[in-house]
């Protein structure tokens, strides 16, 4: 079929379908909205998939927009292409779970231009283009909370938002210019291909600014902020466009200037250690919410911080197969969060039970392989136990995740109950996931024929299981939440046992139970490792202390400083210091006015003295001359 | 007489002429004498695109009388490259200008005077750009200052009107004394008034006089830009002056102190000797665009923070120009052209919902947005274009402003420059929140409004989005001026 044709499906069908909508968005019933909106995704998502075929091709469009950046193109690269098609699908797939709930049709039509920026940005061969792209997705994103919440929270959620995100685009912007400057062209493959002979400072420059950019786009700590009023809003919007979107754009931004990583050793390090404490600190907070969708924001900002941490290792590819892997696994976590705070059924909580424990699962098998990988490369050994014991908190949060939603007590509040269809999608999902899982080893070939990316050995799941098994960090943190969680569950036994002061029969087994209450009582080893546990949950606790007071009060402070700064200076400068200068000024010439004007015209003596001083002047300067 | 001297006397004479029938015919004329106006406006617009197949192929329109021939004065005007931006973009913000004053202007026996003393403006704007000598230069310089200063005394707002003016004159005429001081100096050197005798001139003198005469023109071209701290003029007079007087201020008008720093330290003097101001020139500029928006954060009234806006936006340009690179003065005089265009939109969608709420105070204004659909869509795109979202034109300009940062030794400045630009996207969206989102206080009245007011915002808006997408004409008008700055070396 003709590229053109495959191009125009992927990116102008869904652009033209926002237009349509955003003009028509007073006169269109909903359900139409979002069955227009669905044929749209879906006949992208098409165009994309009978695309790959045709990766390497060249791509005929060529537009010169700002004369002095050069002619702008897209490119079928294949990890563009294929990012561009996992995400188009994610987005329909979403649409597909949900039914139409009455949310404005404006909404359908940010999320379809949001589309079609974010598949330009993906095939963008040019800095230009895909900055614009970003920059279209990044206003798309602010504009959801103004179009589905309007009013003042609407309003004030979209300012916010908006400047966050350019913050990243600030660091994007200084990026780009810098690779300009050093290599004449922005052109992506050239101009990265120049970056890497640039001087120290410009790279470091340029580096800083492209990991702001990531940094700030996947929502990585402290950035993530801007995911937080995603909560308040639609289905698609929430996890599509906040959870899935910009977080895959930063993703894939990261993995094209992987190869100015690994040009100064010191950046390479800089990376590895951001990345890993990233991942570490997200999953620390990730494991002390108890809100599954609160915990997700930060799952999400470890795979950032995972990303990084591979990054740095210049393999580029695995950040891309990362893309690619945790875009179906994270739609699946966000699918079956919302659906466990709608669960009605026994049957169906343990389903979604079984899906959040199977995305965790998945995460961390992701996380070991990954480990597997990077043992291989030149990694900062502490870096590692750190992702190690990141990777293995992910295997925690699914464990208690699982256990949370099996039981009955824990189960949130039913709010709405979800379209069967979110369920259905859901369950098809996890069960392609579970059987990609098990037959990732098989299937990575395949992709790796396809795309022609440059992959490291996979290994057997087998292996992946003995390395994990093997792993002293690993087993460390397995075993001490496993011991936590033992000991958790015998306490709150005894306490039962004690509260409740049981006779007769059951007497034997307390003393039995104190016994053992007192043995552990005496225990060191085991009090030590409810001490750690403890010191473990209270550090994350006092992150997430950090998190919802500190930081969110302390930016609040800012901008308020920032506020009270401007107008105490306004007040300062423009009121009073250069216009209170100026004012003295005008009034010390007025006052040396008038007195000479007074000297000048007024009483007789005042005129005779001023002539007689003038006289003497004029004498003295004569008598001196001669 | 060629038709490119017929078109520039045009550009010139138009205005005046109308000028002069609207003092003539003032009893006569009544509610006629704004669209007489619109019609004296549009021409010198029309001969702006007239004379622009002469300059593509390579002409230079000029025209020379002699007028004191014993001390070699001449009155003589050309249209360059140089000139031709600035030009254009004079004529439609006056043609706006105007068309909108017919929905803001209430109808007196004074109107005909309101509407000549416009022209007078536009003219004193138009033949800055055209003169050819010093002594026209100048003379257009302060017409422009006094024609202003009286539309500001007259028709200005509340009782300040004319500690208001004052100041506005004072602060001007000060950086015109500096200019003219220059000028006197380069006369008395060169022995003879016309740009072309200076540049010759400019390249001999001794280099410490040289610096001088930069320090002196950019500190009097700065007043006119109103770069921080010689801006403290353009606040008051942005508020107190009547809104199409204020479009025309700060669209066109601060337009007229780059186009002095291009046309003399830049054009004139080697560029060695320009280069030693750069840094200087920089960081006054990054101040500039941090303090203006800073300001306009910490404003209550919507007509000042537009006005602080305006500081902070000239910041940028100054920055582009002090980059002294291809890429930093093409995104200058860009920025230039642009700014105009969004200021316009911006200071007409303020005068829009003052006129509709009688209000200025941003904190006794809210919830406009579904009372006034249509100017909140402008402003929308207003205050994107000001925040420099893609692809909206003043994205364009910051873009190059930017990379001709990043084109310096200085990239620690560059980057400086951008992460300013964070508090322009603050105080733009604060701005848009507060008139247009949120709860609408109660008994704030939305009157009906004039279409002469809506329709030339919406032109505005159009032409907004229009030139952020199709940039390219523009680019190459302006990129031809690089061959006479710098010593064209930047081509």
């Amino acid at each position: 079929m003709d590229i053109e044709l495959l191009l125009g499906g992927l990116i102008i069908l869904p652009f033209l379908m926002g237009c349509v909508l955003l003009v028509g968005n007073r006169w269109l019933h909903a359900p139409l909205v979002h069955s227009l909106t669905s044929v749209a995704v879906g006949c992208a998502g098409l165009s994309a998939l009978v695309l790959l075929p045709h990766v390497g091709q060249e791509v005929p469009w060529v537009l010169t927009w700002l004369p002095e950046a050069g002619p702008m193109s897209l490119s079928l690269g294949a990890t563009g292409l294929y990012a561009a098609c996992v995400t188009t699908w994610a987005a329909f797939l979403v649409l597909t779970a949900v039914r139409d709930e009455g949310v404005p049709p404006l909404s359908r039509a940010i999320l379809l231009v949001a589309l079609a920026a974010a598949n330009v940005a993906f095939l963008a061969d040019h800095f230009l283009g895909r900055y614009v792209a970003l920059e279209i997705v990044g206003l798309c994103i602010a504009l959801a909370p103004l179009v589905e919440l309007r009013g003042t929270e609407g309003a004030r959620l979209t300012r916010i938002i908006y400047l966050i995100l350019r913050i990243g685009d600030a660091g994007f912007l200084s990026g780009i210019l810098l690779l300009w400057h050093v290599g004449g062209t922005l052109a992506i493959s050239p101009a990265l291909d120049a970056g890497k002979s640039m001087e120290m400072s410009a790279l470091f420059w340029t580096v800083a600014g492209f990991l702001l950019a990531v940094w700030v786009k996947v929502g990585a700590w402290p950035f993530h902020l801007w995911l937080y009023p995603a909560r308040k809003l639609s289905l698609p919007s929430r996890i599509w466009l906040y959870g899935l979107l910009m977080p895959n754009l930063g993703l894939y931004l990261l993995y094209r200037v992987t190869p100015l990583l690994t040009v100064s050793v010191l950046l390479r390090e800089g990376a590895f250690w951001l990345g890993a404490a990233c991942t570490g600190t997200a999953m620390l907070l990730a494991v002390s919410r108890r809100e599954i969708k609160a915990s997700l924001l930060y799952l999400n900002a470890a795979q950032g911080g995972l990303a990084l941490f591979v990054a740095a290792s210049g393999e580029g590819y695995v950040v891309w197969l990362g893309l690619l892997l945790m875009t179906p696994l994270r739609l699946l976590l966000f699918l079956a969060s919302d659906l466990a705070t709608g669960a009605l059924t026994a049957l169906r909580r343990r389903l979604v039970a079984a899906l959040l424990g199977l995305g965790g699962l998945l995460l961390t098998a992701w996380g070991i392989l990954v480990v597997w990988w990077m043992q291989a490369m030149d990694v900062p050994l502490v870096a590692l136990w750190i992702v190690e014991i990141a990777v293995a908190l992910m295997g925690i949060w699914g464990v208690r995740t699982l256990v949370q939603f099996l039981s009955e007590a824990s189960v949130p509040a039913m709010t709405v109950e979800p379209a069967r269809a979110h369920g259905l999608v859901s369950y098809v999902l996890g069960a392609v996931l579970l059987v990609g899982g098990l037959g990732f080893r098989p299937l990575m070939p395949y992709l790796v024929a396809a795309s022609g990316a440059h992959l490291p050995d996979i290994p057997s799941l087998l292996t992946l299981v003995v390395h994990a098994l093997s792993s002293p960090t690993f087993s460390l943190v397995s075993i001490s939440a496993a011991v936590i969680y033992g000991l958790s569950w015998r306490w709150r036994f005894l306490q039962m046992v004690n509260g409740e002061g049981l006779y007769g029969p059951e007497n034997s087994l307390v003393a039995v139970a104190r016994a053992v209450y007192r043995a552990i009582e005496s225990n060191l080893l085991d009090r030590g490792l409810v001490g750690f546990a403890r010191s473990i949950m209270t550090s994350a606790r006092s992150f997430s202390y950090i998190e919802s007071n500190i930081l969110e009060r302390g930016l609040l402070g800012i901008v308020r400083s920032i506020m009270a700064s401007a107008r105490s200076l306004s007040r300062i400068v423009e009121e009073g210091g250069l216009e209170g200068m100026l004012r003295i000024a005008i009034r010390g010439v007025e006052t040396v006015s008038g007195i000479l004007q007074r000297w000048h015209t007024g009483r007789l003596r005042y005129n005779l003295v001023w002539v007689v001083a003038f006289l003497v002047l004029a004498l003295l300067f004569l008598l001196r001359g001669w | 007489m060629t038709v490119e001297e017929f078109w520039l006397l045009v550009v010139l004479g138009a205005p005046l002429v109308t000028a002069l029938l609207l003092l003539f015919l003032r009893g006569r004329l009544g509610h006629l004498s704004g669209w007489v106006a619109c019609l004296g406006a549009s021409l010198p617009l029309i001969g702006a695109f007239a004379l622009l197949p002469a300059l593509r192929r390579g002409i230079v329109p000029a025209l020379h009388f002699a007028w004191i021939p014993a001390a070699h004065i001449e009155l003589g005007l050309h249209l360059d490259w140089l000139a031709f931006p600035f030009m254009l973009t004079e004529a439609a913000v006056t043609l706006l200008a105007i068309l909108y004053a017919q929905g803001y202007h209430r109808v007196d026996s004074r109107t005909p005077y309101f509407y000549a003393l416009l022209l007078i403006f536009s003219m004193g704007m138009a033949g800055t750009t055209l003169a050819d000598t010093l002594f026209l230069f100048y003379t257009f310089w302060e017409l422009m200052l006094v024609a202003s200063c009286i539309l500001i005394l007259i028709w200005g707002d509340g009782e300040q009107r004319g500690t208001v003016a004052l100041k506005y004159f004072i602060f001007t005429h000060v950086g015109s004394l500096l200019v003219l001081v220059s000028f006197i100096l380069l006369f008395q050197t060169a022995g003879s008034d016309r740009f072309s005798a200076l540049e010759q001139v400019g390249r001999g003198l001794s280099p410490d006089l040289v610096r001088t005469l930069i320090a002196f023109f950019l500190v009097g071209f700065c007043v006119k830009m109103a770069i921080f701290p010689l801006h403290l003029w353009l606040p008051d007079a942005h508020t107190v002056a009547p809104m199409p007087v204020t479009i025309m201020l700060a669209a066109a008008m601060l337009s007229m102190g780059t186009y002095g720093i291009l046309r003399f330290p830049m054009t004139i003097f080697p560029p060695e000797q320009v280069a030693y101001f750069s840094v200087p020139m920089m960081v006054v500029g990054i101040v500039s665009e941090i303090y203006g928006a800073l300001m306009a954060l910490a404003e209550d009234d919507v007509k000042r923070i537009i006005a602080y806006s305006s500081v902070s936006q000239m910041g940028y340009v100054l920055f582009g120009l002090g980059t002294m690179t291809h890429n930093g003065l093409i995104g200058a005089t860009l920025h230039v052209v642009y700014h105009a265009i969004v200021k316009a939109l911006l200071f007409m969608v303020i005068g829009l919902v003052i006129r509709a709420t009688g209000k200025r105070s941003i904190s006794a204004l809210g919830g406009l947005g579904e009372a006034m659909p249509l100017t909140a869509v402008c402003a929308g795109i207003g205050v994107l274009a000001i925040a420099g979202a893609p692809p909206l034109c003043i994205f364009d300009s910051e873009w190059m402003i930017f990379a001709g940062g990043f084109d310096t030794e200085h990239m620690a400045l560059a980057v400086l420059a951008v992460l300013g630009s964070l508090l322009t996207v603050a105080y733009a969206l604060w701005f848009m929140a507060r008139i247009f989102f949120g709860p609408r206080p109660e008994g704030l009245p939305v009157n009906r409004l004039p279409w002469a007011m809506v329709v030339p915002t919406v032109l505005l808006t159009v032409l907004a989005l229009v030139e952020g997408l199709f940039p390219a004409p523009l680019f190459a008008w302006v990129s031809e001026e690089l061959t006479l700055i710098l010593g064209g070396g930047l081509r």
